[in-house]
């Protein structure tokens, strides 16, 4: 499959039903060349630690980051199946 | 990427009777459940840079269904519980290109105190009397805390160190109110406490402000907090105040005509 514009190699599912991704390696002329997989997601955090608040609802400061993932050995990612 | 759902997981509330962390229950509907997941935003699109979501711990959605409380008869929390500790982790699903659905669980626990409460006559530290000028007041007030067994202290209470988040109110004795902004606020560490209000421990956040006295009588100081959950300032449910008794250096001329042969006089003054 193609991930990021890069080769990658999905297994079958795993005993937890997970996808394990195989990032290529190449031997070329004896030695090995990974290519790694990059993965860029999303996280969300709060923006402060704490919130305080008097009454029972709340309005939350979301703030989204991106998150890079490199890989050269074999992953399985949250969620995914 | 755009972002799916956005929910909390991981979550649980601080009981002081174990002490420590446990699961939060809740009622969807049916018999009291832990709750594994409130969603707070499903709404597929481009993941923004900031968002403002609410969530009313009374009536919230856990995915499935709508109308979610962790608050009832046969819940831990009545509606009335004060200042209760949750702590969660924030899951987002986002869509990639390539692989379909990623979830993303933050690393770090985010916490709330909500209900929060100050207990019975929590604000002290005027003079029973005070002269005229600038009282220099050491306020102190009793307030629900974070205990270090919870989360490191200095993170949890960074918010109510800030001498932004308070505000003084300060009334004269014809009725004029001023806010005057404190000038430091320094917190003692926290304690167990048995008031029901402050649901384990409490400390005294010191605020020292400069109050101006100007007019005899009765002055009436309020203290506000300004909480980070989106709402307005919140004025604290007590009031403390001080008499003044200001002297004033009246002066008067002890002879009402001063008659001189020369050109220079002299003037006895007296003070009232």
């Amino acid at each position: 499959m193609l991930l990021n514009g890069r080769v990658a190699i999905a297994s079958k599912k795993n005993a937890n039903g997970l996808r394990v991704f195989i990032p290529l390696k190449m031997r070329i002329g004896g030695k090995i060349y990974s290519c790694p997989i990059r993965i860029r997601m999303t996280t969300c955090a709060q923006r402060e630690a704490v919130i305080y608040s008097t009454g029972s609802t709340v309005s939350l400061g979301i703030v989204a980051l991106d998150v890079h993932e490199e890989h050269t050995e074999p992953f399985v990612m949250q969620g995914v199946q | 990427m755009n972002i799916v759902k956005i929910l909390l997981t991981d979550l649980a509330f601080y009981d002081p009777a174990l002490p420590g962390w446990t699961q939060l229950l809740y009622n969807s509907g049916g018999s009291p459940i832990e709750l594994e997941q409130i969603e707070l935003l499903r709404n597929p699109g481009q993941a923004p840079e900031a968002l403002q979501l609410d969530l009313d711990w009374g009536n919230f959605t856990d995915g499935v269904n709508a109308g979610c409380s962790i608050f009832g008869g046969d819940l831990p929390f009545a509606q009335t519980q004060k200042s209760i500790r949750i702590r969660y982790k924030i899951k987002t699903i986002s869509i990639h290109e390539d692989i379909g659905e990623i979830e993303t669980v933050s690393d770090d626990f985010f916490y709330q105190m909500i209900n929060m409460a100050f207990g019975t006559d929590p604000v002290s530290g005027l003079p029973e009397h005070v002269d005229g000028g600038l009282l220099r007041a050491d306020i102190e007030l009793t307030c629900p805390a974070f205990s270090s067994d919870m989360l490191d202290i200095g993170k949890a209470h960074a918010h109510l160190a800030n001498k932004a988040n308070w505000k003084l109110l300060w009334e004269n004795p014809i009725g004029d109110k001023g806010q005057i902004d404190a000038d430091e606020v320094l917190l003692t560490s926290p304690v167990a406490s048995v008031d029901p209000d402050h649901y384990g421990f409490k400390m005294i956040v010191q605020i020292a402000a400069a109050l101006p006295v100007k007019i005899d009588g009765d002055h009436h100081l309020e203290l506000k907090f300004i909480p980070n959950d989106g709402s307005d300032e919140y004025v604290i449910p007590a009031s403390i105040s001080t008499a003044a008794k200001i002297t004033i250096n009246k002066a008067f001329a002890e002879n009402d005509v001063v008659y001189s042969a020369g050109s220079e006089t002299k003037i006895l003054v007296d003070f009232e």
